[in-house]
């Protein structure tokens, strides 16, 4: 199980260091994409493809990104991210990025949540689930 | 000196308010994710948006237009950074006339977007009433 996570962590790394262009030194868990790493829009893409690709898996739309989160009402208003809105951020995010952006809910800073280790532990969740069923 | 006044105005509409949005994508960038991800295309780009990107010599460029309109209009709309979904959320097509239409999925909307090009980007920038673009 270890082993498989440091691989998922290993690939997770250089899919990232290779569509940002970055040094892998700097790919930790705890980087955030945007704010460390400076992905941006197209960037993201690129991740989810190279993703799908080197893990042999279809990521369907929303579930590495959030998408709901910013077209719902019901998670957004007024440019901040609402109480119901950072409850179901939470099912998806766990890290100190998170603690921090939840003092300051603004739309605009949500994409600092989006880190490295987001990822891992979502392809981490995701393989688990596929090699059961 | 008097001081610069800010003047942002704002309408509402679609994700929030409208205020100016520009964003920039490097040929680059887009020329390495065309020749990389060409098959997933279909997957984020609506039919009219694939012929635009496609029909001309320099498709990459065509492909940094798109991505840069698309991200200027979310900026201008006040949503953060977007995640590859919002792409299919909107529709943005540069007509040959110079103007670039856009619109929602879900609300159609002419959003007015204008798109300049330099050497290694192109920039796209969104603000709430009509101009028309340099075209590409």
């Amino acid at each position: 199980m270890q082993n498989e996570r440091s691989e998922i962590v290993k690939n997770v790394r250089t899919v990232v260091a290779e569509a940002l262009k970055v040094d892998p030194e700097k790919v930790t868990l705890e980087a955030s994409l945007i704010k460390d790493l400076g992905a941006e829009s197209i960037d993201f893409l690129d991740i989810v493809f190279r993703l799908e690709k080197i893990f042999k898996i279809k990521i369907p739309k929303g579930e590495l990104f959030p998408e709901k989160l910013l077209t719902d009402p019901q998670y957004v208003k007024d440019g901040r991210i609402t109480p119901a809105g950072i409850e179901e951020l939470k099912k998806r995010v766990s890290n100190g990025s998170l603690d921090e952006f939840v003092k300051d809910p603004q739309l605009a800073n949500l994409g600092n949540v989006f880190t490295v280790g987001m990822i891992v532990n979502y392809l981490a969740e995701k393989l688990a689930t596929a090699s059961k069923s | 000196m008097r001081p610069l006044k800010r003047n942002r105005k704002t309408v509402p509409v679609g994700f929030g308010r409208i205020s100016n949005g520009v964003d920039l994508v490097e040929y680059k960038r887009a020329k390495s994710f065309f020749r990389r991800h060409r098959s997933h295309l279909t997957s984020l780009f609506s039919q009219r948006e694939l012929l635009f990107i496609q029909k001309g010599p320099r498709p990459e460029e065509r492909l940094a237009a798109v991505l840069a309109a698309k991200e200027a209009v979310y900026k201008a709309v006040g949503a953060p950074k977007q995640t590859w979904l919002g792409f299919t959320q909107i529709e943005v097509v540069p007509k040959k006339s110079g103007r670039v239409t856009c619109a929602w999925t879900d609300r159609r909307r002419q959003l007015s977007i204008r798109l300049f090009k330099t050497r290694r980007f192109v920039v796209a920038s969104c603000v709430p009433k009509g101009v028309s673009c340099a075209g590409i």
